[in-house]
This record gives structure tokens, C-alpha cells and sequence, in this order.
């Protein structure tokens, strides 16, 4: 029966399209759900990441990952469940086309042959009835309603970027003593950078300096020196300086991963806030800092040689009078090297050769010291007045704070630290905020 | 066979079918829906109990279709008295040419259209007289087996009131009627209609549709065309299905094994015996005219749904429970149906 044989061919030809089309939908359709539940999980994460502690975001994140795992092999097991097969695909056509069942029983008839004079009116009537099985009726080619849920997942990945990082809390600056005063001070409201005398300095420039000290002082990392035991009591420690350093193997890959994230959007870690932010304002604290500032060898002054670790020392004008600055203190002994660096704000800021104990024998009574002590005196007094205008000419000379005094009667500020105010333009971050402070009270307690 | 060829063939099926349609309507008052049923078993080569009241039409549906089909037709008024001999024929003595021979007579039951009146008035033993020609198309008399003629069709009627004389047919009897067709009292309407009709001074009748010589050939034509009907498989499992969940889950008939369906508790409840196998062939044959009335080729749900009750409805067995609680057979079927629509693709 040739006629009914070329029916039937062009009857499964149109059918295996229609098949292949139907499938693809499927395929689609797994393939948008799972996309969009990555991309949800994926802004989950990062606003997680952005906001959460370490803790809270390593369980989201392994939960998270469970929840994509899981989703996806749903999303395979939907495709394997709905994918058609040429039978099926037959009843589905029927239906959708109101065949009444016809392509099914011309599936069997070509599958299992006999004998039927009406097999001729079946396959004529089919192909009689083609429009109701057109493939773009069946199946028409469209946006599935699926693709939105990626467009939505796309849109909520997008806000992501909106959300508002993790700022420093603010400090009451009405504290009595200098050393209230600097752990009182945080963010950018407490003192606004001088719009003279040199760069300014922004959020997150000194928050990426903060993120360097806080690097730079994860144990194990510090040049030469162990972690100290007073570390270790609460001092600058991993968690005081607000590391993500892992405790374990999983959760360095979380932290990692958080600490990516901030990477990536700027945004600090709120560990150094949560922690830095429970210990401002109790004199506890700042006993524990003083212990451990003694305790610890203070270089202060050996301001690193890694010029370029932070965006303070970028834009710092590292003249050479900054170079003999650094040199010229010193008054019992040799002029000390920083090693190029200059004790300006933002060289200064470095924290490379703070607390180094292999530095002590710089920092005790020098002159290089000094200068750096007279960078966080002006810093300290600064806070004290805040408001007053930044400093433009004339030795602090007895005006600087007890720090300054210590250091036999003044020290004559250097042209640049004349017009370099580094509490107006420099924004000390959190993160140097026990360091300071432990460096200034240990010398306002002598 | 061409494509055009089968197509003018089912084009004919259905002119044919509503031929007899108007015919049996242009006599029978109401009972529109038992009319279908009726002529869809006879081309699905079936044979039909019809169940109803006195003087709703039993007799005369039976016989106007004897006359719009212009086959041969005979009745046989069943009582208490008759004898199977009386149905099938007996051998009788005869002289012919100075010789006397036992000659076969054939009996009322050797015609193409036979209508058995209340059949149910008769000993199970005559009416097991039907049993043999009814499913095998033949006769057997002292040893001898008698071909009936192509088409054969009993239609027997049964009163439901009576229950002094009468005797209830046997099962084996029962599931041997293709469709068990029930006649309700007529309407207001249709019974001013009957008798309005009916007491005029011209009865009305109905015209042949075949040739006498022609009309056999004919309708074998259309009963092999029915069963050259297409059916799916997942047709056919649902159709087993249906007659499977008849049968209660703890009947000794069917075999443990896992159904389709979830037994019915009111099948388990009131059923003694479900559906024979023949249930299932009737269902997708009565699909089978079904499809082609609709000018389909392949039978659909629909159609299979269309004849379960029809064709079901007297091959369930129901228990005394059943009867206190007056369940009918339509009613467990209905339940089945609507089960049964979880089957469907």
C-alpha cells in the first residue's frame, strides 16, 4: 500500500519534529529553573556575604550549595520525567490538536503492522486535519514563562550591588581620655579630610588599608615573629583585627569566599566591625590594649618598605624631605631608615613595621619613633579639637598631647606635616584603631 | 483498499445506520438512546436483552426492525411450557415417495431476526436452547449441527414485575447478550404521542432499507467494516481495565495479580461475580460503531465510555447485600468509569 505508506512516512517525519520541538521546551524550561536557582542562590550569597558574619555565612553558603545541588538534580529528573518519547509525543499531539486519538493508533499501526482496509482513512484524515497539528500550535516558539524566572534571578544578582556595605559604627568622640577619644573615633563623619594640603582619602581607601593591617596581621604572616600570646589574650588578634583567617578546612573556603566577595564589592568585613565595634568604648579594652602593647616590642617606625601596600601611601608625596624626616629624628642615636618611607600619613599608615618585634630596638626612645608618635599625637589632637582648622604653619611644640611631651618638649613638625593634616584628609580606619590606640596609651601611661 | 474506497465505505455505514434510525423513530415513540444501542449491537454483531415494562414497545421495536432491515424474522412467545425442541427445531417423520424418514424441521429459531418474548417465563432449560446458537450461530439436533443464516439476531425481552412463573436467566445465558438495553415509561409527552398513534386507523410501519436480496450480503459488509475499526492499545488496556475492576478483589475467578484500578469498596461490597471477558469485547466493539458513526476510524475514551453500561450492566452478579440496600448494577459501573478516568492520557 504505497499511498498509505507515504502517509504514514510523512506522519512520522512531522511527528519526530514535533517531538524534537517538544523536548527542547523541556529542556529549556529544566535549563532556565536551574540557571535562575543558581543565580538566586548566587545573590543570596553575596548579600549574605556582604552583610552576615562568617558564621552565618558559611552555613548559608554549604546550605545553599545543598539547595542548588538538590534543585538541579530535580531539574534533571523533571527533564528525564517529561522527556517524550514518540508514543507520547503522539498522545500529546492528539490532545492538544483534539485528534481523537488518531496519531496514537497510527503510532501502533506503524509499530505493530496488520491488516485494516481503514488504515488508509487514518493516516488521509491525519494529514486532513494538519492544521490542528501544526508545529507552531503545538509547540509554539516562544519565551517560555521560565526565562522570566532568570531574568528576575538576573535582576535580584543586580541589586545586589545596591546593598549597603558594612560601615564602621560611629564613636561618640566625646570621650575624656585621648585613648577614648581615638577608639571613639571611626567613619568618615568623625573628621572630614582638609581640602588642603594633598590627597584626600576616601571610605574605602581606608578601609582597604585597614583590610592590609588586617592581612598583614594575620599570625603566621607577621615577618619573623610568631603570634603573640597577647595576640592571642584579645589584642590585636585575628579576630581583634577582624581576619577571616579559617579555623578549619571548610570554612576557609566559605571565608574565602566571603572575603572574595568584599574584594569584589569594596566593602569590608564585618567581622572587623562586629569586633572592632564591641570593643570600642570599654576601658577593659583598653586596659587589655595597654598590657598588650607593652608587651609587645613597638617599631611604630618601621614604616614599610611596601610602598605601594595601601592607597595612603599612593597619592603621598614621598619627597625627600619626607625621606629626612624620617631621618632626621634620632635624637640618641643614629638617624633611623625607614627604608624609604617617610613618616607621612599615608606612609604612615602602614602598618608593616608597627608592633614588629623584631623592630623594638627601633622604636624604643628614637627618633623615629618620635616622628611617628607625632603623627598620632597631631592625630590624637586633632580629635580633641575637632572642628579647628586644620594646621598650616608653626611647631606643635607643646601643643600636641602627651605623646608629644614625651618626646622632649615638642618636635618640630616637618614641612609636610605642616600641611599634611592627617585626621582631616586621612580617614583612620577601624582597623588601626586598637593599634593606635594601644600605641598611645602605652606612652600616655608613662 | 483505497483511501477513498474505505472512506465511501464508512460514508455508507453511516448513511445506512441513520436510515434505520429515522426508520425505528418514525414507529417507536421515545427510547431513542435504547434505539441506538440496539442497532449499534446488531452491527456489532451482537444480541440484545431489552428489559422493560409491559406496553412500552419491546415487541414492537423488535419487529420494526425486521421490517427495516427486510430480513427474516421470528418470534417466539416463551412460557412455562415450551420445550428446547420447540426453539431449535426437532426431527420429525416424514413420508415422502412412499418412504418414511426422520426430517429435520427447523425451528423459529432459524431465521435471521429472532425476538424471544419474555424469555424469562421459560425453564433455564429451554432457554439454554438459545445458548449454543446465539454465541456459535448453529444448532445441534440429534447429533446434527444446522448452520443458522448470516445474520443471526435474538433480541429477548424480559418482564422485571412478574416474579410468579418466571424463572431468572442463568448467568452463562446472561453474558452471552452483547447489550442488556433498558426501556423506561414513556414521558408525558411521548405516551400522548403512543397513544395518539397507535389507535388511529393506520398503524404506522416501517420501510426496508435493503433489498430482500441484498439486505444479509449488506450487513455482513457492515459488520466485518465495524471490526476493521482501528484500536490503540492504550485503548485496549483501558478497556480491560474497566471489566478487571469489576470483579472483586477477593473473587476466586480472576488471578492475584495487581490491577490497573484500585478495587472499588462497593464492587468488593456487593459484587458477587464481575464481568466475563466477553464484557471487554463487547465494549470495544460497541466503540468500534461508535467511532464509525462519528465518521472516525479508530475508537477514542469516549467511545469505549459511551457502551461500558449497556454492556456491562448484566454481567455483574450482585449480592443480597446489594439487593437490601437496592444498588444497581449502573450505579457500581458509574463508579467505575469515574475511576477509570485517571487511565486516561
Amino acid at each position: 500500500m504505497p499511498a498509505i505508506t507515504l502517509g504514514l512516512a510523512e506522519v512520522e517525519e512531522r511527528l519526530r519534529a514535533l517531538r524534537r520541538r517538544l523536548n527542547f521546551v523541556t529542556a529549556q524550561h529544566s535549563a532556565y529553573l536551574g540557571t535562575s536557582l543558581v543565580l538566586l542562590a548566587a545573590a543570596l550569597l553575596i548579600i549574605l556575604g556582604l552583610r552576615a558574619s562568617a558564621s552565618v555565612f558559611r552555613i548559608a553558603a554549604w546550605s545553599s550549595t545543598l539547595v542548588v545541588i538538590g534543585a538541579g538534580a530535580a531539574c534533571v529528573v523533571h527533564a528525564r520525567r517529561h522527556w517524550l518519547d514518540v508514543r507520547a509525543t503522539a498522545h500529546l499531539v492528539d490532545e492538544r490538536g483534539q485528534l481523537t486519538d488518531r496519531l496514537a493508533t497510527l503510532v501502533d499501526l506503524r509499530l505493530r503492522p496488520r491488516p485494516s482496509r481503514l488504515a488508509p482513512v487514518l493516516v488521509a484524515q491525519t494529514l486532513a486535519l494538519g492544521p490542528r497539528w501544526q508545529a507552531q500550535r503545538i509547540a509554539p516558539r516562544r519565551i517560555p514563562r521560565s526565562a522570566l524566572l532568570v531574568i528576575a534571578s538576573l535582576l535580584a544578582l543586580g541589586a545586589t550591588t545596591l546593598v549597603e556595605r558594612h560601615t564602621s559604627p560611629p564613636v561618640s568622640p566625646a570621650a575624656a581620655s585621648p585613648s577614648a577619644a581615638l577608639v571613639a573615633y571611626s567613619g568618615p563623619g568623625s573628621v572630614r579630610p582638609s581640602s588642603a594640603g594633598g590627597a584626600t582619602t576616601t571610605d574605602s581607601t581606608a578601609r582597604q588599608g585597614g583590610s592590609q593591617l588586617r592581612s598583614d596581621l594575620r599570625p603566621g604572616e607577621d615577618s619573623g615573629s610568631g603570634p603573640s600570646p597577647k595576640m592571642d589574650q584579645g589584642g590585636p588578634s585575628d579576630t581583634a583585627v577582624g581576619s577571616t583567617a579559617p579555623k578549619d578546612g571548610s570554612a576557609s573556603l566559605t571565608g574565602r569566599l566571603q572575603q572574595a566577595i568584599h574584594h569584589a564589592f569594596g566593602a569590608e568585613t564585618p567581622d572587623t566591625k562586629d569586633e572592632l565595634a564591641s570593643r570600642s568604648g570599654t576601658s577593659s579594652d583598653a586596659g587589655r590594649a595597654q598590657k598588650d602593647h607593652d608587651a609587645r616590642p613597638h617599631s611604630g617606625t618601621e614604616m614599610s618598605g611596601n610602598a605601594s601596600d595601601t592607597d595612603h601611601e599612593k597619592g603621598r608625596d614621598r619627597s625627600p624631605s619626607g625621606s629626612g624626616a624620617a631621618q632626621r629624628e634620632g635624637g640618641s642615636g643614629a638617624p633611623q631608615n625607614f627604608e624609604g618611607s617617610s613618616p607621612s600619613a599615608g606612609e604612615g599608615s602602614s602598618p608593616q613595621g608597627l608592633m614588629q618585634p623584631n623592630a623594638g630596638n627601633l622604636a624604643a626612645g628614637d627618633g623615629g619613633s618620635k616622628r611617628f608618635k607625632l603623627t598620632i599625637t597631631s592625630f590624637i589632637h586633632a580629635v580633641e579639637q575637632r572642628d579647628t582648622p586644620p594646621r598650616g604653619t608653626g611647631t606643635r611644640a607643646g601643643s600636641a598631647g602627651p605623646a608629644e611631651s614625651e618626646s622632649g618638649g615638642g618636635m618640630a613638625l616637618n614641612d609636610r606635616q605642616l600641611t599634611d593634616d592627617a585626621l582631616r584628609k586621612a580617614e583612620i580606619p577601624p582597623e588601626y584603631e586598637d593599634l593606635v590606640r594601644r600605641v598611645f596609651s602605652s606612652r600616655t601611661g608613662q | 483498499m483505497s483511501a477513498d474506497t474505505a472512506q465511501r465505505a464508512v460514508q455508507d455505514f453511516q448513511a445506512v445506520f441513520q436510515r434505520l434510525r429515522d426508520q425505528l423513530h418514525g414507529v417507536i415513540v421515545g427510547h431513542r438512546n435504547a434505539l441506538d444501542q440496539i442497532l449499534v449491537a446488531f452491527f456489532a454483531g451482537g444480541h440484545v436483552l431489552i428489559e422493560g415494562v409491559p406496553g412500552t414497545g419491546k415487541t414492537l421495536i423488535v419487529r420494526t426492525l425486521g421490517e427495516a432491515l427486510n430480513l427474516s424474522f421470528n418470534r417466539i412467545q416463551f412460557t412455562v411450557d415450551l420445550m428446547p425442541a420447540d426453539i431449535t427445531g426437532t426431527r420429525m417423520v416424514m413420508e415422502e415417495n412412499g418412504r418414511r424418514e426422520f426430517t429435520f424441521m427447523p425451528g423459529p429459531l432459524f431465521a435471521h431476526v429472532l425476538l424471544a418474548d419474555e424469555i424469562n417465563r421459560s425453564t433455564p432449560k429451554t432457554q439454554s436452547a438459545l445458548l449454543e446458537a446465539m454465541a456459535e450461530l448453529q444448532v445441534t439436533v440429534a447429533g446434527t449441527t444446522y448452520r443458522l443464516p448470516p445474520p443471526f439476531f435474538v433480541l429477548a425481552t424480559l418482564n422485571p414485575i412478574e416474579m410468579e412463573g418466571t424463572y431468572p436467566l442463568p448467568e452463562a445465558q446472561l453474558d452471552r447478550f452483547f447489550f442488556k438495553v433498558m426501556l423506561g415509561y414513556p414521558d408525558h409527552a411521548d405516551l400522548q404521542r403512543i397513544i395518539g398513534s397507535t389507535t388511529g386507523p393506520a398503524l404506522p410501519t416501517a420501510a426496508p432499507v435493503f433489498a430482500r436480496e441484498e439486505a444479509a450480503e449488506r450487513i455482513e459488509a457492515l459488520r466485518a467494516l465495524v471490526r476493521e475499526v482501528l484500536v490503540a492499545p492504550h485503548l485496549e488496556q483501558y478497556a480491560a481495565a474497566l471489566v478487571r475492576a469489576t470483579l472483586p478483589a477477593d473473587s476466586k475467578l480472576a488471578p492475584s495479580q495487581t490491577t490497573l484500578l484500585r478495587p472499588d469498596e462497593q464492587i468488593n461490597r456487593y459484587v458477587s461475580f464481575g464481568s466475563s471477558p466477553r464484557g471487554g469485547q463487547a465494549l470495544l466493539l460497541g466503540a468500534k460503531v461508535r467511532a464509525l458513526l462519528d465518521g472516525r476510524v479508530n475508537i477514542t475514551y469516549d467511545d469505549i465510555d459511551q457502551v461500558a453500561i449497556p454492556a456491562l450492566n448484566h454481567r455483574l452478579v450482585l449480592n443480597f447485600a446489594a439487593v437490601a440496600d437496592g444498588i444497581e448494577p449502573r450505579s457500581l459501573i458509574e463508579r467505575v468509569l469515574h475511576a477509570a478516568r485517571t487511565l486516561r492520557h
